[in-house]
């Protein structure tokens, strides 16, 4: 009787946990869906005006449909910097966009893993030192340091650079740090120590045994960082002024940029659009990897 | 063998401080270093004269005007507000909510794969281009559909900008952290599950009375870690108003910090206010968080 009584609350409670997830997916799904078929429709001078289908697909094949915003918009997506004195094209700003999150997410990861294995598979005391000043960075928030941070790019030459960008990214007080830690922790002991034994040196251990083991933790976090570099505005807007992304573009886009032509909401659908399909590809290509289970290794004994 | 063990402790040593030197070097310029300039900065008066600006004593000159404007200046006040409202939002999804869908993937429940994929997404957009589809959807679907339903003439986004802004970042946090979520619950023993399970305990029994506690390391971690949101987060306003929010009540502290940087970012006579700001801030955060750890040290749930 207890047993049925328990298994009816299971049910209940994922029923309704499951409920709530179908209506989030269902939400998600629309969004993107109705946002695709809006990018797809006109402002003016068409059969497929958005004025007068807000809400469904466009009218006609799909060869009828406004395909032309994307071709129209291409050349609205631009920056201007130096005080509107440099325009900044789509083109250069994929440029920008692949240099900042390639390169970004190489060493953002890069950085942390090899400062997590030095944590990990040594035993100095100084280890301790590093899981303290990573834990206490993550937890303790510094704020407003921006204007600082400004100064100093500015002083070292810095600011404005791409390389100030990755000398920034080269750091460990990001979960990158716990998470790396918690993949070369699962990687017995025994098994470096045996290429040891066979004559392996530190280098040839970490790059040909131990980093392999866990490489698909490193694609992962390398995808995720590139993804959120790719879409990262904020830090293009007030570090990297030469170097607009195309992320950055965007936003110009839909801000700032004072074109009538482009201030309708289907040729802003179709703007989000150029910035979304790229990743979307990504994400289906990898989407297993991206999606592996991550542990920072909070499980209790 | 003396000296061939000696060898082999130098360059131990040597590969250890291979890997941790640079990275040490750039925590000193970027965290130490920044965070001490930004204390200075603090204490200083820039003013501009022969084209360069040129810095002076403040002493506590910046913390006085902060305090001042804390208590009288209405868009600081909008901040406070806003900021505890945009944590509760978010620590509510981010960390609860995410919290139970995790479990139920972590169960493998119906179509959990599915819903993975999902909860997923919002990590892969660009939080940008979601919250443009989010607005323009409330903006002209959600009226239209509303209209053809009922026949009523509603208003979308535009009169109800906080609402959909609070909404939405519900919405977009009720998949944070559920990839390390769903990772760490991989890593409870199989047996202590199903030990559970033959002792009759329920599903949201053994959520809280075992899996929570297994985990909790981690989810006390996110809790603490979220609390930057409350002192440095933006609410993703700067996704909704660019550099030109609709009014002071949109501000959060994190979004009025950038904008004052953004707006005016060779303006150094603002740096030194914002740097008083920040360290009034920090100085209310720190011991917040500490306060936090201490409670979920205390009352977190314990293992039967």
């Amino acid at each position: 009787m207890e047993m049925k009584r328990n298994k009816r609350k299971l049910d209940v409670f994922f029923l309704i946990t499951g409920i709530c997830l179908a209506a989030y997916s269902i939400f998600l799904l629309v969004l993107i869906v109705w946002g695709f078929f809006t990018s797809l429709k006109a402002d003016l001078g068409s059969t497929n005006l958005f004025r007068q289908n807000k809400v469904w697909l466009p009218e006609g094949w799909p060869w009828q449909w406004e395909w032309k915003n994307y071709l129209v918009i291409k050349d609205y997506v631009y920056v201007d910097i130096k005080h509107g004195t440099i325009r900044i094209d789509m083109l250069t700003m994929a440029f920008n966009s692949v240099l900042y999150a390639i390169g970004g997410a190489l060493v953002a990861v890069a950085v942390p893993a090899f400062v997590a294995y030095a944590a990990s598979k040594t035993s100095y005391k100084f280890n301790v030192v590093l899981d303290v000043i990573c834990l206490s960075c993550m937890a303790i928030p510094i704020v407003g340091n921006q204007p600082s941070n400004i100064q100093v790019l500015k002083e070292l030459n810095l600011y404005d650079t791409m390389i100030g960008f990755y000398i920034q990214k080269a750091h460990f007080l990001t979960s990158y740090y716990l998470i790396m830690k918690a993949a070369f922790g699962s990687v017995p002991k025994a098994i470096s120590e045996a290429a040891q034994i066979e004559g392996a040196g530190n280098y040839t251990v970490m790059f040909r045994i131990v980093f392999p083991m866990v490489s698909k933790t490193i694609t992962t976090l390398c995808l995720m960082e590139f993804i959120t570099l790719w879409n990262d505005y904020t830090y293009p807007l007030l570090y990297l002024e030469s170097y607009p992304t195309l992320a950055y573009g965007i936003f110009y886009l839909v801000f700032q940029n004072g074109e009538n032509r482009i201030r309708t909401t289907p040729m802003r659908m179709a703007g989000s659009f150029i910035l979304f399909t790229p990743i979307l590809i990504l994400f289906l290509i990898f989407k297993d990897k991206l999606m592996q289970n991550l542990s920072m290794g909070g499980v209790k004994e | 063998m003396t000296s061939e063990k000696k060898k082999k402790e130098l360059s131990d040593l040597l590969f250890y401080l291979s890997l941790i030197v640079l990275p040490l070097i750039q925590f000193v310029i970027f965290y130490i270093v920044v965070n001490a300039n930004s204390i200075a900065l603090a204490f200083k008066h820039y003013e501009y004269k022969g084209g360069d600006y040129v810095a002076t004593p403040a002493y506590f000159d910046n913390f006085v005007q902060v305090v001042k404007d804390l208590l009288h200046k209405e868009e600081l006040k909008y901040c406070l507000r806003n900021s505890v409202v945009f944590y509760l939002v978010t620590f509510a999804s981010g960390t609860v909510v995410s919290l139970i869908f995790s479990y139920y993937i972590y169960k493998k429940r119906v179509l959990s794969g599915a819903f993975k994929t999902f909860l997923y997404m919002p990590s892969i957009v660009s939080v940008m281009v979601i919250s443009v589809l989010y607005r323009y959807f409330c903006e002209d679907c959600y009226p239209a559909i509303v209209e053809s339903l009922t026949h009523k003439v509603v208003k979308g986004y535009s009169s109800a900008k906080y609402a959909c802004i609070v909404l939405f970042n519900f919405f977009i946090s009720c998949g944070a952290n559920m990839l390390v979520y769903t990772g760490t619950m991989a890593g409870i023993s199989d047996s202590v599950i199903e030990a559970s399970e033959v002792d009759g305990v329920n599903s949201v029994q053994q959520f809280w009375y075992i899996v929570l506690p297994q985990i909790y390391q981690t989810f006390s971690l996110f809790v603490v870690t979220g609390l930057l949101v409350l002192f440095s987060g933006q609410a993703n306003m700067f996704n909704f108003f660019g550099l030109k929010p609709d009014g002071p009540e949109f501000y959060t502290f994190g979004y009025y910090m950038y904008l004052e940087i953004a707006n005016d970012l060779n303006n150094y006579a603002k740096y030194a206010y914002l740097s008083a700001f920040g360290l009034i801030i920090t100085a209310v955060a720190i011991p917040t968080i500490f306060i936090v750890r201490h409670l979920l040290a205390k009352y977190g749930p314990k293992e039967i």
